[in-house]
């Protein structure tokens, strides 16, 4: 008993003072992962109580301020403070529901991860894989800061989440002549009436 | 016919928005459209339109309709017989790369699906552990030399496309399995190309609507998420297994702190 006191004492040290690395971004994200997919999607639970536990989840593990940032990318400087929280929110809010959409279509296939590679500065590309036929290779990118972990993006068989959004949103735009609070309107609009897939 | 058809398409759609963009004139936003790769946008927005209401109107309906008269069973079956047969190009693409393992390893799967899986029925090759992987001619000219093809191109029914890709659908026209239905009579290839578009739409119907509504632009979605994974595809086809810097993923996400 004092042994195994003694050993989880000095787990709960190491992991304390554990230096920001590769392992832990894998940690990490595998238990994201399952948090997200298998505690909460795949569960039986209506789609309401679903979403509510996947916000809570998501919004804490994604960079969302990060991503929001840079899915706007030049349009962010020339934005005034109100348009850019009022942007963060609806972003925010409505990616939110798109991703819940999109990993509650997931079939409960098994993720493999297989290894984790150093990006820039306090960022990592943890690899992760998806059973299916031809498998799926799905990259996670993580951003250390201050000993925690957050997602900045999901590259799933070589297309970006950030970098969709951005190019889509960049489009938008310039349609619209870089007018900021006409996106952020057409992504309220969006989560508004957006409508979840039926299970098959 | 066919071809008339094709040609008035892409006529009218010149006509109606002029076929070329006009490059920004703002440096950051000059930038954006260079890195879009997409010089014949109004034109290619025309096709992706029209595209888009063949969907909406046969395709889309046809595959709910498959969808309802068949169990999963069923389609899971159908797929399968297609996947085989397209085991076919991918033994002539995995030569014609001079790629001994793609072939090997389409070859063992083709065999053991169509003589142990009940004409492919059954995908017995997955169950044994030999591994899918899709190959095309696009990947082999892209083998052959022809790297980087970046314009953007939507084709009428096909979608999005490049010109190398361009060459790559015509040659996977007169590649097996493809050459062999259109070898058949008509009553035989007709309704086995459609059940195979109709199978593919199918299985996209979640996909696709999850994109639909959650897009901003459809349009520029669908752009950069093809252009995103075919090159991929290529650089994994091209043995450029080197990741950390994806051609498509080389951007800097650094930003100041704003919290």
């Amino acid at each position: 008993m004092k042994k195994l006191s003694i050993l989880l004492l000095g787990i709960f040290m190491f992991a304390k003072t554990a230096v920001a690395g590769p392992d832990e971004a894998t940690a990490f994200v595998s238990k994201l992962a399952n948090e997200m997919i298998v505690d909460v999607l795949s569960t039986q639970k209506p789609m309401t109580e679903k979403l509510d536990l996947f916000r809570t989840k998501f919004q804490s593990a994604i960079d969302l301020k990060f991503v929001g940032q840079f899915v706007i990318g030049t349009y962010w400087r020339k934005a005034t403070q109100a348009e850019r929280d009022a942007f963060l929110t609806a972003f925010m809010d409505f990616a939110t529901k798109s991703w819940a959409d999109k990993f509650n279509l997931y079939n409960g296939q098994k993720i493999t991860f297989t290894g984790t590679r150093p990006a820039q500065k306090g960022q990592f590309y943890v690899d992760s894989t998806i059973e299916n036929n031809p498998p799926a290779e799905v990259i996670w990118r993580v951003r250390e800061k201050n000993g925690t972990y957050k997602i900045v993006d999901i590259v799933v068989e070589g297309v970006s989440m950030a970098l969709s959004y951005r190019n889509e949103y960049s489009s938008f735009l310039q349609k619209n002549n870089g007018n900021l609070s006409a996106l952020t309107k057409e992504l309220e609009q969006k989560s508004k009436t957006f409508q979840f897939s039926e299970q098959k | 016919m066919k071809h008339t058809l094709l040609t008035l398409i892409i006529a009218t759609s010149c006509l109606l928005c002029g076929a070329c963009a006009t490059k920004p004139t703002d440096p950051e936003q000059l930038k954006a459209y260079e890195a879009n790769h997409d010089p014949l946008e109004p034109m290619n927005r025309g096709i992706f339109a029209f595209n888009n209401m063949f969907d909406a109107v046969i395709l889309e309906p046809v595959a709910y309709g498959y969808r309802a008269v068949t169990t999963q069973t069923i389609r899971t079956g159908v797929t399968n017989f297609y996947d085989n047969m397209s085991e076919m190009r991918n033994i002539v693409n995995g030569t014609l790369q001079a790629n001994g393992t793609k072939t090997a390893n389409a070859t063992k799967r083709f065999l053991a699906n169509t003589f142990w899986g009940f004409f492919g029925l059954m995908d017995v090759a997955s169950d044994m552990g030999i591994p899918k992987y899709d190959n095309d001619f696009g990947q082999t000219l892209a083998v052959w030399g022809w790297h980087t093809s970046d314009t953007y191109l939507v084709l009428p029914f096909f979608g999005p496309s490049n010109p190398r890709d361009v060459f790559g659908t015509m040659g996977n026209f007169i590649t097996p399995p493809s050459i062999l239905i259109t070898c058949l009579t008509p009553w035989t290839s007709y309704p086995l190309n459609g059940v195979n578009y109709v199978q593919m739409r199918e299985r996209a119907i979640e996909f696709l609507d999850n994109l639909h509504r959650s897009s901003a632009d459809y349009y520029a979605t669908i752009r950069t998420m093809s252009q995103q994974n075919r090159q991929k595809v290529i650089n994994d086809a091209l043995g450029n297994v080197d990741q950390e810097t994806p051609k498509q993923y080389e951007f800097d996400m650094e930003f100041d702190d704003f919290e």
